[in-house]
């Protein structure tokens, strides 16, 4: 990691040297895109995480030139695909980075993105999931979700639904959810009672069947009688 | 009368054919060094004079060109406590165990008449001078594997302080990878090193000459950087390679300004290329390597999005290529596995028949599936 930070700031430093008082550039872990961010595009696809970063360039550094941006990668699998977007706070979403041109070139054997920045935000760099066919998540009735998210740590894939859910079906931009993908969720029973349920896998809530996979639609166990996980917690 | 003419007949015809086969093999044989093998009488293992003359040779059977096992029929043949399975099973994994290549088409079910054991094996040895012809037009540089270089003068020191080589064939299992990083395989033909110590390029291009130990090469040929963090080959620059002849000889031509491994290789053109293997549904795949002792397929298999089915390519010898499998349970542990290819498609599981449902039935899923490819 600290490798890479390396490279990343040596490479920032050759293209912006004049400017490098004006510009931050801070790491965005996924981690912490599970926790304040999601993978999703405009468009409602699922995307996989490779990258993420916040830059800030100060007011005057906002031009139409924009900044040369090079970005030591070790991700091989999606080039051709990868692209690069800007967080967008009003939708919740990633919205593509527009006049970009987002390049993927080599030094040797070595891989780096090449691309411009014109704004302040919260970029990424995400491809695209080969599963994008949407299923249905079905919540028992009787249940109050007031938060969802579904993390996904080896396909780097966050999905996530802060608002309280006005029905009780989601639309879920992946058709195959893995076994292990987590869930954290907050709903609350016919009494009112709350209850969380913490990086619960999701076969563990709700084993996935054959018919599930076939008909792309699934029903989530919120039953806490069913649910013996230590991480799940009801709170008075 | 008839049919007892034509019985004999056919038991000669039988005879000669078998006599043939025999002679056949005992030629393909010849000048090849032998090891005679037995077994403990009603057990698994070898006896000790024959684990003694196979550590002898332990050594030479690493780098030997060639391993050719011979048996008699009886020896491996199933019996009622299957002590002949258990015998092959312990001697292939006892090979696999120490490292010593074994391919399934060099295996044998008959033994030399001049021999007596129940179970031979050959090999021939690796000798360093029978490897390459040499260039003889040299230019600044040239061993006596048959390489050189031409460069400008003035990177006399920078070439002379690179290392550089071809690098032998039974070395190119430290570069534990046949794949690109587009994940294709490709068939390494020569693996060369130009590595200087400080830089990362040269100060100007090189040209490398090697002579083509396959003499006219028929594949398309492309030159390859290894990344030795990804454990893959990137194609350098334009991939170009030229394959020239000079004399009775024909070397490839390429030029290089990067330190590094390099290689020339050809892409496999296998049909494209995959079989489809689902794993159940409690687990996630995280990664599946495939290791194939001829060097062909050394790469990462083509884990799907959903990490429940993987590509592996067809590869012609599933007995000998084997899956490692990492997945991580829903209880968050983390699993290694490893199986041939051959085993986990004679699996019969309730997984293997839902890749069966998915191919009849769910068309449309099917090609969603294959949208990666």
């Amino acid at each position: 990691m600290k490798n890479y930070m390396f490279f990343w700031l040596c490479a920032i430093g050759l293209f912006a040297q004049p400017v490098l008082g004006q510009l931050v550039v801070t790491s965005v872990s996924f981690e912490d895109v599970a926790e304040r961010y999601n993978t999703q595009s405009m468009e409602g696809d699922a995307m996989k995480w490779i990258q993420t970063f916040q830059v800030h360039l100060d007011g005057l550094r906002q031009s139409k030139t924009g900044m040369d941006m090079l970005m030591v990668t070790h991700d091989q699998s999606h080039f051709g695909k990868t692209k690069l977007y800007q967080w967008d706070p009003m939708f919740g979403a990633w919205k593509k980075a527009e006049y970009a041109n987002f390049k993927v070139e080599y030094n040797g054997a070595d891989p780096y993105y090449s691309f411009t920045i014109f704004k302040s935000g919260v970029y990424g760099v995400f491809s695209p999931i080969a599963n994008r066919k949407p299923s249905i998540l079905d919540i028992p009735e009787g249940l109050k979700v007031e938060q969802l998210s579904l993390v996904d740590q080896d396909l780097k894939v966050v999905l996530r639904y802060d608002y309280a859910l006005a029905k009780n079906q989601i639309k879920i931009p992946i058709d195959f959810p893995t076994a292990t993908m987590q869930i954290n969720a907050k709903w609350l029973d016919k009494k009112g009672k709350v209850f969380e349920a913490n990086n619960i896998a999701l076969a563990l809530m709700d084993p996935l069947t054959q018919k599930d996979l076939d008909e792309g639609r699934w029903m989530l166990s919120f039953d806490p009688k069913t649910l013996t996980t230590a991480s799940l917690t009801a709170k008075k | 009368m008839r049919t007892l003419m034509l019985l004999a007949l056919l038991s000669c015809t039988l005879k000669v054919a078998a006599q043939n086969a025999a002679y056949l093999l005992a030629k393909n044989l010849s000048g090849l060094r032998s090891i005679e093998l037995s077994f403990q009488s009603n057990e698994v293992e070898l006896d000790e004079s024959s684990m003694y003359a196979l550590y002898g040779a332990v050594n030479e059977l690493y780098a030997a060109k060639r391993v050719v096992l011979c048996h008699n029929g009886k020896v491996f043949e199933p019996s009622k406590d299957d002590l002949g399975l258990h015998r092959k099973q312990w001697l292939m994994d006892f090979f696999r165990q120490e490292n010593i290549v074994l391919f399934t088409e060099n295996v044998f079910p008959m033994v030399p008449t001049n021999m007596n054991a129940p179970v031979v094996l050959y090999y021939e040895p690796y000798t360093d001078n029978t490897r390459f012809v040499q260039v003889k037009d040299t230019t600044y540089f040239a061993d006596a594997l048959g390489w050189e270089l031409s460069h400008s003068s003035d990177m006399l020191t920078e070439v002379g302080n690179t290392a550089k080589g071809i690098i032998a064939k039974q070395d190119w299992g430290l570069y534990a990878t046949t794949q690109s990083m587009t994940g294709e395989f490709v068939q390494l033909k020569m693996v060369f090193r130009m590595e200087h110590p400080d830089r990362s390029t040269l100060s100007k291009p090189v040209t490398i000459k090697m002579v083509s130990r396959e003499g006219k090469a028929k594949d398309a040929l492309e030159l390859y950087i290894f990344n030795p963090l990804q454990q893959k080959w990137c194609q350098y620059g334009s991939g170009m390679v030229a394959l020239k002849k000079k004399g009775d000889h024909y070397y490839y031509q390429s030029t290089v300004s990067h330190s590094g491994i390099f290689a020339i290789a050809s892409p496999l053109t296998f049909p494209k290329y995959y079989e489809a293997l689902v794993f159940d549904n409690n687990n996630t795949l995280l990664d599946v390597f495939i290791e194939d002792p001829r060097a062909q397929f050394n790469g990462q298999c083509g884990v799907q999005d959903n990490r429940r089915v993987v590509w592996v390519p067809k590869v012609p010898y599933p007995e000998d290529t084997f899956l490692k499998i990492h997945f991580r349970d829903v209880y968050g542990h983390e699993v290694h596995d490893e199986m041939s290819v051959a085993h986990l498609q004679k699996l019969q599981s309730p997984a293997f028949r839902f890749l069966i449902d998915l191919k009849n039935n769910l068309e449309e899923k099917s090609l969603t599936l294959n949208q990666e490819q």
